[in-house]
């Protein structure tokens, strides 16, 4: 797999050249900041660039295209990575070899080029995407797994800029016009940063060539290192109710950890350790010993340094579970813990690690965070840094750690 | 026995079969350059199979005994197997479905090893009462989890109304009293009925070289002895026509949906590629018909009755099938009368033979995609063993498949086998 960094026009382009994939794989990501305003107009933005353009008036025309084109997918939507919102468009399709077709490779291109550079933003799609966001924030009640999460997140960050959901601020959508989504795609096209990705079994400089006529989209420079550094401060805790069949837990823990820190990697290992796999400690104290729950883990997010555990109990058991966390977290800051389970938690990131160049979407969103983050694109200095964390690394990262949050979803009382 | 090759030059792919033993079918899919393996085993037990068959005759068991089994099959008199695949660089998980149980891991070594280690695991587990009592907790908490989720709920209540008498009605996770009714001497008998090797189906997707892998696992596996016991293949008396047809249900949601399922007889034709044609015939109708560059969907869209969660999806076995279509909708009444309209007109949806190629395109275009992922190809070619194809032919089949045959699968739409099911907000 060789790693190709050039340009096209001043724009970044990262070629991820590997003769294993059978299918192609383009990534072309917008960067912008993080505005509860600005992402709600720039999902809608995404949502109408994916749904028609100049040269395809319909859905139905561009779902057509695509299909003709060898079931050739594509993709638009919104993320966040620490401060940056991404509005990011995906192409996949077969290896041009496979399509016994001299013009396919310009003709998916084309259909690329048309979605970013010549979108039909008309007045009907206009209405169906806010009306579509609308009803995704109304759908996000419905499961209450997804919904505990939803207002477990707003209470971790209400004062805090992560808050910001990448698809937006559901009440601010009625105030969007079509005149701000218009002027949000001219100001994509021309001032925000840009970053293409290709994975594949694709010569460079043809590509090159053929992107080079194609797209001709904004120099400025990426984004570096956009997380925030800040220390949160401990939050009361909150218990919310409704008509739900099983409490959902979640708990907060903070440390001052963050992307390519001295300490990011003896992180990963506790994680590991704690809770992100089905031989952590989460899993085997809650579920395995103790039967309270069907799902209990740990994840740690390296932009806010926070590690979040979540678990789903009966009511009944919510207290034994919270004091089975912390009584977990307390053992690992003591150091009760064997040199096995610590080689386990290396085994599964070491694992995990290894098997994450087999797929083209994981190994473009490496590239992104490579750009971005600047983390290693390459495994090898992360490998040796995880096998190099001792036991000592992990007491002292854990100590660290304080717990800042805890946010219930409960039964209602009179229903308990 | 030796392992027999399949090539197929125009993709570039290959894929060999052989017996471990002579008994366990084994399905080995090499991908050059690729550090992932990706290995699964299927059993032919599902939530629809009720029980079991021995010199005593039949014996019922409760439903939901296939998913309690597959959380059972882990453990090893009182300890979890899983551990040892973690300490081998493996990561294993399971799934059941309505027709068979699919066990499988991901490694990036070790996999010869392993793989003989989820065999044994699989064909030789050891329940103990402890251990069945603790997992009663967990899988009532997964069914908790699950009675949460409206999304759920509408799945299972439309399936209990599209079926009478087939289990497909009931719940894959059984109910909270099946659940703690789980017995260990039911979970031994179905084991040793269903888990057969000869019945099974292992597939190996990885770089290692086939050959010294087949020869090395055969040398070292061990399979269990033959068994008394088999499956129940009691027949049900399903009508066709549903047990209910319509259906509305108040929940705690901001967002209604409606879900329309539609009840199919599935093709008995003993030729396996013939009805391998039949079912993809029936999917391309389904696409050309409701897909997402279909006049239809196009026509709900402008009407505004659903949104961007529509969805299409055909479960086709040769035991059942059933296609269900749906959207979330603010409009449940329109869209149930808008949709339930064309369905009981199935014949004047309009597909013109440009449409067909297309989609012929699109299928070719789909199958490569999947070629690129070692879970995909395990898990396409565990669900088309146990009905007689290699995944690798489906191409042949679309290729095979004419413009009227497409076309005649509207006739296959009866007005008395479709039921649709709409989830009200109760606030």
């Amino acid at each position: 797999m060789q790693y190709i960094k050039t340009t096209v026009n001043q724009t970044p382009l990262h070629i991820i050249e590997t003769d294993k994939f059978k299918n192609v794989h383009i990534a072309v990501r917008f960067f912008d900041t993080l505005d509860p305003l600005k992402a709600t107009k720039r999902h809608i933005l995404a949502s109408m660039m994916r749904s028609k353009t100049q040269n395809h008036s319909s859905r139905k025309a561009l779902s057509r295209t695509l299909e003709g084109l060898f079931d050739t997918v594509l993709n638009a939507t919104s993320n966040k990575l620490g401060m940056v919102h991404i509005n990011q468009f995906e192409l996949s399709f077969i290896h041009p070899s496979y399509a016994d077709d001299a013009h396919f490779l310009n003709d998916v291109l084309s259909v690329l080029k048309d979605v970013i550079h010549a979108p039909l933003l008309d007045e009907k799609s206009f209405k169906e995407e806010k009306q579509f966001l609308k009803d995704f924030f109304d759908a996000e009640y419905s499961n209450k797994t997804r919904y505990a999460s939803k207002r477990y997140y707003e209470y971790l960050f209400e004062d805090h800029p992560y808050k910001v959901h990448p698809f937006g601020d559901e009440t601010l959508i009625d105030s969007i016009s079509l005149k701000d989504i218009i002027d949000e795609w001219h100001h994509m096209i021309t001032s925000n940063a840009a970053l293409i990705s290709v994975t594949g079994n694709i010569e460079v400089e043809p590509l090159k060539d053929s992107l080079d006529q194609m797209f001709d989209l904004s120099e400025r420079a990426l984004p570096t290192r956009p997380f925030i550094r800040r220390q949160m401060q401990v939050k009361h805790p909150v218990r919310e109710t409704m008509n739900v069949t099983q409490a959902r837990l979640f708990m907060t823990l903070s440390s001052n950890i963050y992307y390519t820190d001295d300490d990011y990697v003896p992180m990963l290992v506790f994680n590991a350790l704690f809770g992100d796999n089905s031989e952590a400690m989460l899993f085997q104290t809650i579920r395995e010993k103790h039967g309270l729950a069907y799902y209990a883990s740990s994840a740690y997010a390296p932009s806010s340094g926070l590690v979040t555990v979540t678990s789903g109990v009966d009511e009944a058991n919510v207290e034994k579970t919270k004091q089975l966390v912390r009584n977990i977290v307390s053992m690992i800051q003591a150091g009760t813990f064997d040199q096995n389970a610590l080689m386990l938690a290396k085994t599964h990131l070491k694992a995990s690690l290894k098997k994450s160049y087999d797929a083209p979407r994981t190994v473009s969103n490496k590239a992104l965070r490579h750009a971005i983050f600047h983390v290693p694109f390459e495994k090898d200095a992360l490998m040796q840094a995880i096998d190099n964390t001792t036991k000592t690394d992990i007491i002292r990262v854990a100590n660290t750690l304080e717990f800042i949050f805890t946010y219930e979803l409960g039964r209602v009382d009179n229903d308990a | 026995m030796t392992l027999r090759s399949y090539e197929y030059k125009q993709f570039g792919e290959s894929f060999y079969y052989g017996r471990i033993k002579d008994r366990l079918p084994m399905y080995y899919i090499q991908k050059p350059g690729f550090t992932k393996s990706y290995v699964t085993l299927s059993l032919p037990l599902g939530s629809i199979h009720r029980g079991y068959m021995d010199t005593n005759g039949f014996h019922d068991v409760p439903r939901g005994i296939a998913h309690f089994l597959e959380h059972k099959v882990f453990e090893k008199d009182g300890m979890d197997r899983s551990r040892e695949f973690s300490i081998d660089e493996a990561s294993i998980n399971a799934f059941t479905e309505h027709h068979q149980t699919t066990y499988l891991f991901t490694t990036a070594n070790h996999v010869k090893r392993n793989t003989k280690r989820l065999i044994d695991m699989v064909f030789r587990p050891q329940f103990s009462n402890k251990g069945i009592e603790n997992e009663k907790k967990i899988i009532t908490e997964e069914l908790n989890m699950h009675l949460d989720d409206p999304g759920y709920k509408q799945y299972v209540g439309l399936m209990n109304n599209l079926y009478v008498n087939h289990p497909l009605k009931d719940d894959i996770l059984g109910t909270k009293e099946d659940i703690l009714s789980m017995h260990s001497d039911d979970l031994t008998s179905m084991h040793e009925a269903y888990y057969r090797p000869e019945r099974a189906a292992l597939v190996v997707v990885s770089a290692l070289d086939p050959y010294t892998f087949f020869e090395e696992l055969s040398n070292d596996v061990i399979l269990p002895p033959l068994s008394d016991k088999a499956p129940k293949t009691v027949p049900y008396d399903e009508p066709s026509n549903v047990g209910k047809a319509s259906e509305d249900v108040s929940l705690d949601v901001r967002m209604p949906s409606t879900l329309f399922g539609i009840k199919f007889s599935p093709s008995q034709n003993a030729d396996p590629f013939e009805r391998i044609k039949t079912r993809m015939a029936l999917s391309m109708w389904l696409d050309l018909a409701f897909g997402r560059s279909s006049d239809t969907y196009e026509s709900l869209m402008d009407q505004g009755v659903i949104n961007d969660s529509y969805a299409l999806e055909l479960n086709y076995t040769k035991d059942f099938a059933y296609a269900l279509i749906g959207s979330e909708t603010s409009r449940p009444a329109a869209l149930k009368e808008a949709l339930g309209a064309l369905l009981e007109n199935p014949s004047d949806i309009t597909i013109n033979e440009a449409d067909f190629k297309r989609l012929k395109r699109q299928m070719i275009g789909s199958f490569i995609h999947v070629l690129d992922s070692p879970e995909n190809i395990a898990h396409q070619f565990a669900n088309y063993v146990f009905e007689g194809v290699a995944y690798y032919d489906l191409i042949e089949a679309a290729r095979a498949i004419t413009f009227d045959m497409v076309v005649d699968q509207a006739n296959t739409v009866h007005p008395g086998a479709i039921s649709v099911h709409t989830i009200l907000n109760a606030l």
